[in-house]
């Protein structure tokens, strides 16, 4: 955030352009990864407390990722990615093509992020506080792991026109902060898809409301 | 052919045995590699079961945590609010965690967790964690969020915990759960490899091991089962083959029941299996089995194969040698003329048939023929000397053509033909022995040496320095006579009476002439002789000749019950011999 904030300023500074948000939402339910629940050698017991019933799962949009494509030459805003509470946050990345991607680890324990398929990234581990750099060429999406922990996975996309990033709170909702004025796609990614699009112009000097986006079942890579 | 049958089916019985033993050996291998890898099989459910239990144990134990109530109190505080509480609340249910972990002993986790409805962790044992640590994302706080009890195994800071978790829920709500997490290391091999005698486990994590225990002096090492890691690993996922350690040593994995298998964490029971070699199949038998072996049937069998063997070699080796060697004796006894060909069976029959016509055609050693003319001819002379009992001159006395038979027979035509093999050697003519088996033996004799003996009727053979006997010189020996002539005094020479042909008898034998003519003819006959051969005839008179042809001639009488005897004289290796022959009226 700190970064798109200083692309702001300097777009505001060079360009006399100011810098707006968007915000947005998404009609899909959250999900539930239930692949711990289905997977029986995870565990020897999963048993049932006897006092309450199971609560239900809040699930979240951690696998969604709202993304700004368009003729802008900064830094992506909004694009930092991170370990955190022993999953990736969120598990759709993005980076424009050419770039570098940063993966923060800010989890107590060591992770050690794989890149599937993607030529030139090892995997080693990140201790507490680390952070691992990913050259994002063209292509993808790649599937990214851990291969420490199982249960980690995620997806990540290589963007030619890659402006800002915005993650999705479990509620559904997502923001874009200090994303200068102009006509954009708005793309919502799940996973190694696509599951929405719309063209939007974020207009100068107040920020843009958008209706709620309703996602695609079966999405396009 | 039935004792070689017997040999191979010997060889054959041998190499069944030899077949049976390998194949046993075989056999016993495969099943102790069978029974080693069932072994490891149980060995690793057994681990299963022990962990399972461990697990469950430990998720009982954290109920003493969950259900005190300042960690309900705090963790329900902190739950749905953004972030977590000051840093006094959370050191104060940190140290109430250390308290309430340290009352769990042996199940006292190396690290505890309290963690909110969030996945925040509120308090833990870990003086120097971060301050926001999340722990929602991983499945077992998520599970136990939502009113799970669950284990799993997580690798955490380069190190291996077996996890337990369970929910915390005060006001009728979850507000939070207990993470509790306990080190695999050499503590936990020791315990779950005192469930498994004998055999060695370890834990390992990649290529690096956390946790080792060994079976025993005689069980496999944790660098033995370290070096097999990488190969393990590779089939650590849905294999239940064992691995070949070593020499008769194999090993199992399996990987650990949790995420944990997700980063290659497992472990590896190994055995040492037994040796199984020709020794070693009798290694594992009982008395029992010995006692319930067959005897009759183990010792009866080979024996009676080997009465069944000894019977045809006797039948076919042993008897023909038996009977050739009693017909060989027999043989050389004289008691039969030939060899029992019809008696024996395919080689012995053989020799003896070949044998029998070597006799026919009197076949000898051609190296030895010279030498055995000679020798034949003392043979001759001496089998005569020793078989004197019945016939003086060699000749059974029932066969041996008497000095009456050639003297006074008046029928030519019945008189025993000379030999017909001697024409040129007329002195060594001797009567035609009895109807032989051996007709071919007469036709042998031609072929020997040329006798150095002179056409002529009588001879006597003498040496200068005997020529005068010893005046105590036995006078009457008729071996002496044979074997002494030669001097008259000396034993080592032979004076011997040979048959005397027919001719030479008639004109010979004075029949009207009295004893003492015929001394004195002979005795003049030998004088001249031995001057003829150049041989001294000083010192020998008549008188003592006389006396040497008296005991000859008494002892040829008594010998044959002869009424007379009559000597010839003939020449024998350049000297004059006698030869005494009997004449029966």
């Amino acid at each position: 955030m700190v970064g798109a904030g200083c692309a702001a300023a300097v777009l505001v500074a060079f360009g006399g352009v100011s810098a707006e948000s968007i915000e947005g939402s998404i009609k899909a339910s959250p999900s539930t990864d239930a692949r711990s629940d289905s997977d029986q050698q995870d565990h020897y017991w999963r048993v049932w407390n006897g006092a309450l019933p199971e609560k239900r799962e809040t699930g979240s949009h951690d696998d969604v990722l709202a993304v700004l494509t368009g003729k802008f030459t900064g830094p992506p805003i909004g694009c930092t990615f991170r370990f955190r509470g022993g999953g990736l946050d969120p598990s759709t990345l993005a980076a424009r093509t050419g770039t570098q991607v940063r993966v923060e680890n800010r989890d107590a324990f060591t992770h050690e992020l794989a890149v599937v398929g993607l030529a030139g990234f090892t995997p080693l581990e990140a201790g507490p506080g680390k952070a691992r750099v990913i050259s994002v060429p063209a292509g993808g999406p790649w599937e990214l792991s851990d291969r420490i922990y199982g249960h980690v996975d995620g997806y990540l996309h290589s963007m030619r026109e890659l402006v800002a990033c915005a993650s999705v709170t479990p509620s559904g909702k997502f923001r874009f902060d200090d994303v200068p004025p102009g006509p954009y796609s708005l793309r919502v990614l799940r996973g190694s898809e696509q599951v929405a699009v719309q063209r939007v112009t974020v207009p100068a000097g107040k920020t843009l409301q958008i209706d709620p986006l309703a996602l695609s079942k079966i999405g396009r890579k | 052919m039935l004792s070689r049958l017997w040999y191979l089916v010997l060889a054959l019985a041998v190499g069944a045995a030899l077949a049976g033993a390998f194949l046993n050996k075989s056999a016993a291998s495969r099943e102790a590699d069978f029974q080693l890898e069932e072994q490891l099989r149980r060995d690793r459910v057994e681990a299963e079961l022990w962990m399972r239990l461990d697990a469950r144990l430990r998720l009982d134990a954290l109920a003493s945590i969950a259900v005190e109530p300042e960690v309900r109190q705090t963790l329900r505080s902190s739950s749905g609010r953004v972030g977590t509480p000051n840093s006094g609340v959370r050191r104060r249910l940190s140290i109430k965690l250390d308290a309430l972990n340290t009352k769990l002993e042996e199940g006292r986790g190396d690290m505890v967790f309290a963690v909110d409805t969030e996945g925040e962790v509120v308090a833990t044992l870990d003086k120097t964690s971060p301050g926001s640590d999340q722990l929602g994302k991983m499945p077992l706080v998520r599970d136990a969020l939502r009113g799970f009890m669950r284990d799993d195994v997580w690798v955490y800071n380069d190190e291996v915990y077996r996890m337990a978790a369970r929910p915390v829920f005060d006001g009728g709500r979850y507000v939070g759960a207990i993470v509790h997490g306990m080190k695999i290391g050499d503590d936990l091999a020791r315990r779950l490899g005192a469930k498994l005698p004998n055999a060695s486990l370890v834990f390992f994590y990649r290529d690096r091991l956390i946790a080792a225990h060994s079976g025993g002096a005689n069980a496999l090492t944790s660098t033995e089962l370290k070096s097999i890691l990488p190969t393990t690993i590779s089939k650590m996922t849905g294999s239940t083959e064992s691995v070949e350690v070593g020499e008769r040593a194999r090993a199992i994995v399996a990987p650990v029941r949790g995420g944990a298998a997700h980063a290659q964490v497992g472990y590896l029971i190994g055995r040492q299996g037994s040796t199984v070699g020709l020794g070693g199949l009798f290694a594992n038998t009982f008395k029992e089995d010995v006692a319930s072996l067959p005897w009759l049937v183990v010792i009866g069998i080979p024996l009676l194969l080997l009465l069944l063997g000894l019977a045809l070699l006797y039948m076919e080796h042993d008897k023909g040698v038996v009977i050739l060697v009693k017909s060989a004796e027999s043989l050389a006894k004289g008691e039969q003329n030939s060899l029992p060909a019809g008696k024996l069976r395919r080689h012995y029959r053989k020799i003896a048939e070949h044998l029998n016509e070597a006799l026919r055609s009197g076949v000898g050693f051609k190296e030895d023929a010279k030498q055995r003319a000679s020798v034949d001819l003392d043979q001759i002379l001496n089998t005569t000397r020793e078989s004197a009992d019945t016939g003086y001159f060699g000749y059974p006395a029932g066969e041996a053509p008497t000095a009456k038979r050639v003297a006074l027979d008046d029928e030519p035509e019945e008189q025993p033909a000379p030999p017909t093999a001697a024409p040129a050697t007329a002195e060594t003519a001797r009567p035609k022995r009895a109807p032989s088996v051996r007709p071919k033996r007469a036709s042998s004799w031609p072929s020997r040496a040329p006798s150095t003996r002179q056409p002529v009727a009588a001879a006597i053979r003498h040496t200068d320095e005997s020529l005068t006997p010893a005046p105590d010189d036995p006078p009457t020996r008729p071996n002496a006579l044979l074997e002494d002539y030669d001097g008259f005094d000396e034993p080592e020479e032979n004076t011997q009476v040979k048959h005397v042909p027919q001719s030479l008898l008639e004109a010979s034998a004075p029949v009207a002439q009295g004893e003492q003519t015929h001394f004195r003819e002979v005795f003049d006959q030998f004088v001249a002789t031995q001057k003829e051969c150049g041989a001294p005839v000083s010192g020998l008179t008549f008188d003592k000749f006389v006396r040497k042809l008296h005991a000859a001639r008494d002892q040829v009488m008594k010998r044959h019950n002869a009424s007379q005897v009559r000597f010839t004289v003939y020449v024998k290796e350049g000297r004059a011999a006698l030869k005494a022959s009997p004449v029966k009226q």
